[in-house]
């Protein structure tokens, strides 16, 4: 088979990928829903009345962080016994979907012997968890 | 489309008074705001799949123009909604060879990239005076109707398979055409200057918050030469794999769960009845009306940067 006959295949992985990803998008859509009614009915106490949160909304992020006690970067993680925290479950999960997709279709391509598109999925990963860490926040 | 004509013009007909109106947080409860933003992002679902326009490129403006919310949380809400709504398109765009890993990686990689500086550009500016991203959003948001009212797309662009970036990164495909059956080869050129693109395409929507298919789909197809099916569905892709900005506005503390979770539902369940409208729909007329409500949006965006 000659080049351009390789370039006109499709990744094997492409069919996988999809599956997965359609997987974790249903999966995206009830957490998201499940979180957000556990905070928005009041079954757990927020942090933050939204008394609070209404009045402060129309603040730049930095202000709004500093007047209500805020929590940037992973800080959530830790205040999921708050009703204003656990949404932040569903948007990290939907987040991140790319992610898990990343590392099971770059281990395939990579396995293939499928060396520059694998690469380029490992640097893909890469710069997404590079963005999910709080390192760049800190730079910034 | 007689249900569909209904609220695109009463939406309409409210937009040149709420182009001038001023919002107040008071107006309404906070779960009204909440309710009000899930059905202002299931209409952007329904008529953006309709008209080929992303979410995000029709929530931020809108949203930052006539709801009280500062435009840091509308950007990080923007973000999250053009990431929810191109991961729900992905895996059908996928399954159907009209997406491809082997394009959208390349150009991802380097929008992914170039979108963590655009969020951190748009930070510090909107920290320095918000007027500069509401005037340069407005601005922005006036050029992409221009692009999207004058861009011709082509099927089938002529390509010269010799394109040596092309053969590096294997760049090609082949799909089935749903309306001939006939199965379309295709690669694309100019590889390296349409991948280079993507780097402004990415700082662009990670300051502004907002999904790239406007750019994305002109670069892929009149610049590489993609199909338009191709660069279409490739685009909405691009834009599931481009979730850099999306984290670094949730690390800086830019995303509030009261904006993001009711716009996201809202997004990903409009899209999905948008996609089984289109085959009933004239897109060309929705896609005309929605150009119109861009305008006013931009032209509220970029008066409220004078504080009007």
């Amino acid at each position: 088979m000659n080049e351009l006959e390789t370039r006109y295949q499709n990744l094997p992985c492409q069919q996988s990928y999809a599956k997965l990803l359609g997987i974790l998008v249903n999966l995206d859509l009830a957490l998201l829903i499940l979180t957000f009614a556990i905070y928005s009915f009041g079954l757990i106490d927020p942090l933050l009345p939204i008394k609070e949160l209404t009045a402060a909304w129309g603040l730049p992020a930095g202000d709004y962080i500093a007047r209500t006690g805020g929590i940037t970067g992973w800080g959530w993680a830790l205040k999921l016994n708050y009703g204003d925290y656990i949404p932040f479950i569903g948007i990290a999960f939907l987040a991140s979907n790319s992610m898990i997709c990343y590392a099971i279709a770059g281990g395939m391509t990579l396995r293939r012997g499928r060396f520059v598109i694998g690469f380029n999925i490992v640097l893909d990963f890469a710069v997404s968890f590079l963005a999910a860490s709080d390192l760049l926040h800190n730079l910034h | 489309m007689k249900l569909i004509l209904p609220p695109i013009l009463g939406l309409l007909l409210l937009m040149p008074q709420a182009v001038f109106a001023q919002t107040d947080t008071n107006a309404l409860p906070w779960w009204g705001w909440a309710f009000l933003l899930f059905l202002t992002s299931f209409l952007i679902g329904i008529f953006g799949v309709l008209a080929g326009i992303g979410g995000g490129v029709l929530f931020v403006p809108l949203v930052s123009s006539f709801f009280p919310f500062h435009i840091d949380f509308v950007r990080g809400a923007g973000l999250f909604i053009a990431l929810s709504s191109a991961l729900a398109a992905a895996p059908g765009l996928l399954k159907a060879n009209l997406a491809s890993i082997k394009l959208a990686f390349p150009a991802g990689l380097i929008a992914s990239a170039f979108s963590l500086v655009g969020a951190m550009l748009g930070l510090w500016l909107s920290a320095l005076n918000p007027g500069y991203i509401h005037g340069s959003l407005g601005l922005l948001i006036m050029i992409i109707v221009g692009i999207m009212f004058f861009s011709k797309r082509t099927d089938y662009p002529a390509v010269n398979p010799n394109d040596k970036w092309a053969a590096f990164f294997n760049i090609g495909g082949t799909y089935i055409e749903g309306t001939t059956g006939k199965q379309i080869q295709w690669t694309v050129h100019r590889t390296l200057p349409g991948l280079f693109s993507f780097s402004l395409v990415g700082l662009l929507a990670g300051m502004f918050g907002m999904g790239a298919g406007w750019a994305n789909v002109p670069v892929l197809n009149l610049i590489m030469g993609a199909p338009v099916k191709v660069a279409v569905a490739t685009s909405g892709f691009i834009l599931s794999i481009t979730d850099s900005a999306a984290w670094f506005y949730l690390n800086k503390g830019a995303v509030l769960p009261l904006v993001v979770v009711p716009s996201m539902v809202g997004i990903i369940l409009g899209s999905r009845i948008g996609a089984k409208l289109l085959p009933k729909v004239e897109p060309g007329l929705i896609r005309m009306i929605l150009m119109v409500v861009l305008l006013l949006a931009g032209l509220r965006s970029f008066v409220k940067a004078f504080g009007i």
